[in-house]
């Protein structure tokens, strides 16, 4: 072993790393008191982070230094409005808290409104499938070819858009043939749905191990190839 | 007939699985020569070309990074980002960066600093560091910068007024930017979706978790989204697709070796519990 590659292993950031790494995933084998204590560690560091942060890129650049080195203190205002939250807790200023939800809640509400219709009316809109393919591109020599799976394609996605939609009618019971055969068909293609996303859950967590063994491995201890 | 092999195929001890599992990553890591069949999805193709067509027609414009991705989905979202950055960075197309995680910024700022320095990037020039926001204000900021990029951000990182940098030449509004490009482990799109693509139809990229994916497949099929990089996989299509193969390659193999032995497992798994009904069965037991 050479003293570059000991010197490297050895670096204390890298080598911090690894440990903790290792000690986090060792709860799959087995609850333990090193897991315990990396797990504290990471949670402690991740809050005084987010302190940290808070500080430096949030309140001092925007509320500390225009107020102290800039002489801005109109921004100073802020903190008593910033405390009517805590009214909340005392019958006495409850009022307070209320004033400043109410403002929230009504520019949370409004923007709300705007994002839903934006997201979801284009949606509807283009639910609305044709069934009839549109004219072939001059030149395109497979044009019977696309206007089949055209339609096709747009025909089995207006049957399971009506079949999933017809699933969720809970309001009164079903009970023709033929709408319950479309709402258990709906059934069905969201089973379908709920198997595509637990095949996407598991590429999730495995990227997860995968990018922790490439540190360990690769990064840290240098056993496999770069 | 002994039961103990089936019952033993039905219950396999989970750390077995764990080491099988290990092994199993490892192999296309120690192998890093064995070459993968990777065949870039169409969300991934639809992304690239999107870049690329920036590239091709407004060879000056600006493109939005937003990560809010942090530490813990590092295994994904941190090589979609360098995968993204390095085709922008190709392509020499601009860019700016914007955080909404505390962690990211950091995370976000080592990785086009590093590719900066190999690429000939200058700060202010080609790429800008809009800095980090605090979470509660992702509305208002996207809100404001509708009408107003540089009255709302108002600095860069290091307390600069971003107007005053020549890559904000030009820019006033989201209507100047060229695509606007999402990297988020969660479903922060909806807001870009509902409060900005929505209003000025600019392009919209989205490099998710594999597991918040499928939720946006119906925003692709609308047009509503330009294209997904999805997950890690996501991350290797992209590698692939700009001949940058890196560990998104890499973890694409071993994503195949996993998928494998789950698949295995499950067929293990139910030959067991068949064949101990069959044994059932043929003893008149109703439950094996």
């Amino acid at each position: 072993m050479t003293s570059a590659y000991l010197h490297h292993i050895l670096n204390p950031t890298l080598m911090f790393g690894a440990l903790g790494t290792i000690a986090l995933l060792s709860l799959v084998f087995k609850e333990n008191k090193l897991y315990r204590l990396f797990e504290h560690i990471y949670l402690g560091l991740a809050l005084g982070y987010d302190v940290e942060i808070t500080w430096t890129e949030v309140l001092r650049p925007q509320l500390w230094d225009p107020m102290v080195r800039d002489g801005q203190w109109v921004w100073v205002l802020t903190i008593p409005v910033g405390l009517m939250f805590y009214g909340v807790y005392t019958r006495r200023f409850e009022w307070m808290s209320r004033v400043v939800f109410g403002i929230f809640f009504g520019a949370a509400a409004g923007t709300v409104f705007q994002d839903m219709c934006q997201r979801f009316v284009p949606q509807v809109r283009k639910s609305f499938k044709p069934l009839v393919p549109p004219p072939s591109a001059p030149g395109d020599i497979h044009s019977t070819l696309h206007a089949v799976s055209y339609v096709l394609n747009n025909a089995l996605f207006i049957t399971i858009l009506v079949c999933v939609l017809t699933y969720f009618f809970f309001a009164f019971d079903i009970k023709n043939k033929f709408l319950l055969l479309m709402a258990r068909s709906g059934r069905l293609v969201l089973m379908f749905a709920f198997g595509a996303l637990f095949g996407a859950t598991i590429m999730t967590r495995m990227a997860l191990l995968i990018d922790r063994m490439y540190f360990i491995f690769v990064d840290w201890l240098q056993w496999a190839p770069k | 007939m002994d039961r103990s092999i089936w019952h033993k195929m039905q219950s396999i001890d989970s750390r077995y699985i764990y080491a099988a599992l290990i092994v199993a990553i490892l192999i296309p890591l120690f192998c890093s020569k064995l070459v993968y069949l990777n065949i870039p999805s169409k969300p991934s193709i639809d992304f690239y070309k999107t870049i690329e067509n920036v590239a091709n027609t407004e060879p000056s414009g600006l493109v939005i990074v937003d990560g809010q991705w942090s530490s813990s989905s590092r295994g994904e979202n941190k090589w979609q980002t360098q995968a993204i950055i390095t085709h922008l960075m190709m392509r020499h197309i601009h860019f700016a960066t914007l955080s909404f995680d505390t962690q990211n910024h950091t995370l976000t700022k080592e990785i086009v600093s590093a590719l900066a320095a190999k690429y000939h990037y200058v700060y202010g020039v080609d790429y800008i560091d809009w800095g980090y926001r605090p979470p509660s204000a992702f509305q208002p900021v996207l809100k404001g910068i509708d009408t107003n990029i540089p009255g709302t951000l108002l600095h860069d990182s290091d307390g600069t007024p971003i107007a005053s940098f020549p890559i904000m030449k030009g820019i006033t509004t989201v209507k100047d930017i060229s695509a606007i490009i999402e990297i988020s482990p969660t479903s922060s799109i909806d807001t870009w979706l509902g409060l900005v693509q929505g209003v000025n139809n600019t392009p919209l990229l989205y490099a998710p978790t594999a597991i918040s994916a499928p939720k946006y497949y119906t925003y692709l099929d609308s047009g509503q989204l330009s294209g997904m990089l999805i997950g890690v996989k996501g991350a290797g299509d992209y590698e692939s697709l700009i001949h940058q193969p890196s560990f998104g390659t890499r973890a694409t193999g071993a994503l195949s070796f996993v998928y494998a032995l789950i698949i295995l497992l499950v067929i293990v798994g139910n030959i067991g519990h068949l064949k101990l009904r069959a044994i059932a069965k043929s003893e008149g037991i109703s439950r094996p």
